[in-house]
């Protein structure tokens, strides 16, 4: 399986074109980096190719055993917000994410991970309502969502935003692992790689307005 | 690995049931609004009514009532899906989107009717000495009932469709009131011929057909807002 994006073009009005013809091919078990100064169109991106936002042309497909799908299951990290229910704890906003995609919730599995990131007390993981989390606790919480989840392609727009050092260490560790389960990541940052570099299979960089585009 | 549609409606309904639990003030502030506008009106009232008029004074203030706080009541429906952008996880996700709607349906009826079972008391507490020779048939429940029905669909449509916008408090009313009234007021004439004993079961039948036409419509409409 592969994500194939040929020829994509946003701008928005006629003065700012964001990106144009812009193609590439991200293949199973891969990790691509979008990297960029703000304001260069990362999360635009994101946002195009978890299909909440329009693009001027071009083409966004899923190429599986010779077929092609336009319409495919991913998930998708935001940057300005992560998606939780304030008023549910955080056992009740994963079970509830986990439940739509027909995944079977593994107590044990689901209390493993949550000490992994951080939730050793089982009051705050249970009980506590999100709207009393700090912001890299949201962030976490955020993550284990998108990392528990049998989508074959994430999207993840600004993922270190928040977290503390502890946090971006198992963040990589888990995505090596992702890439082991043979999921498509599309990861996007304005800067601070570190640790990332090598789990990244392409990196691609986004420059604002009429500034050349780099592809490795 | 996939979730079944009614699997998913299941879960919805659970996971807004327990959003509603979650957040008390959603059921609080349309009930403490009923009974303030019930209390206003019957001080307003005091003795002067005609006794022959009971039963349409009270049907018009259980309804005006209604009107008022199920408006409260649906314009925030999608709240806890805006607060933290969780709209569009669901929007991203593999979810069924009728599933969504009929999961906010259902719990949006149930928690109605919490809102609406005690306001209807309260008014027949009000005028309960004037009202002692009329006979509460189950027709004059289900009436309310039905009507719930149809406005918990319309209400949430308009609730996901003015979801983004800026002024959607002025411009929420500017919707339902107008889609809703054929709903509100064949509503009202049945709970009304209920309560005088008349003949209503071609017009209740009239009233589910609306239901059924408002629930589609919704439901059609809704896929569309979220693709």
């Amino acid at each position: 399986m592969k994500l194939c994006v040929k020829n994509l073009s946003f701008s928005y009005g006629f003065y700012s074109q964001l990106f144009d013809h812009l193609s590439f091919e991200v293949e199973e078990g891969e990790c691509l980096f979008i990297g960029g100064a703000n304001g260069s169109g990362k999360t635009t991106l994101l946002r195009i190719l978890a299909g909440l936002q329009d693009f001027s042309s071009g083409n966004i497909h899923v190429e599986r055993a010779g077929k092609f799908f336009s319409r495919f299951p991913r998930e998708y990290l935001q940057t300005e917000s992560n998606g939780l229910f304030c008023h549910l704890s955080a056992f009740q906003n994963l079970r509830f994410w986990l439940d739509t995609q027909g995944q079977k919730v593994n107590l044990d599995t689901l209390s493993k991970e949550a000490c992994e990131w951080g939730f050793t007390n089982p009051f705050v993981f249970k009980s506590l309502a999100v709207k009393r989390f700090s912001t890299g606790m949201k962030k976490k919480l955020s993550l284990m969502r998108v990392f528990l989840s049998e989508a074959p392609i994430l999207l993840l727009d600004e993922p270190l935003n928040g977290l503390d050092e502890t946090s971006c260490h198992l963040f990589f560790k888990k995505l090596e692992q992702l890439k082991e389960r043979k999921k498509i990541i599309i990861l996007s940052s304005h800067g601070r790689l570190g640790l990332c570099e090598k789990v990244i299979s392409h990196k691609l960089f986004l420059s604002s307005f009429e500034e050349a585009r780099r592809v490795e | 690995m996939k979730c079944s549609f009614l699997k998913q409606t299941v879960v919805f309904m659970k996971h807004y049931a327990r959003c509603e639990l979650s957040s008390k003030e959603r059921f609080f502030a349309p009930l403490l609004f009923s009974a303030t506008l019930l209390v206003m009106f019957n001080f307003s009232f005091g003795e002067s009514i005609p006794r022959g008029y009971m039963v349409n004074i009270f049907v018009a203030e259980v309804f005006i009532t209604l009107l008022f706080s199920l408006q409260l009541s649906f314009m925030r429906q999608f709240d806890l899906e805006s607060e933290d952008n969780a709209f569009e996880v669901l929007r991203v996700s593999n979810v069924s989107y009728y599933a969504l709607f009929l999961g906010k349906y259902f719990v949006s009826v149930i928690s109605i009717l919490c809102v609406v079972l005690p306001s209807v008391f309260l008014a027949w507490f009000f005028l309960a000495a004037d009202l002692v020779d009329v006979e509460f048939s189950f027709y004059f429940y289900f009436s309310i009932f039905a009507a719930l029905l149809g406005l918990s669909a319309l209400g949430s449509l308009i609730s996901a469709l003015l979801q983004k916008l800026s002024g959607r408090e002025l411009l929420y009313p500017l919707f339902f009131y107008p889609l809703g009234s054929p709903l509100f007021l064949l509503a009202q004439q049945i709970a009304l011929f209920a309560l005088e004993g008349k003949e209503i079961f071609s017009l209740l039948l009239v009233l589910l057909g609306l239901d059924l036409f408002y629930l589609v419509l919704a439901l059609l409409l809704f896929d569309e807002i979220m693709t």
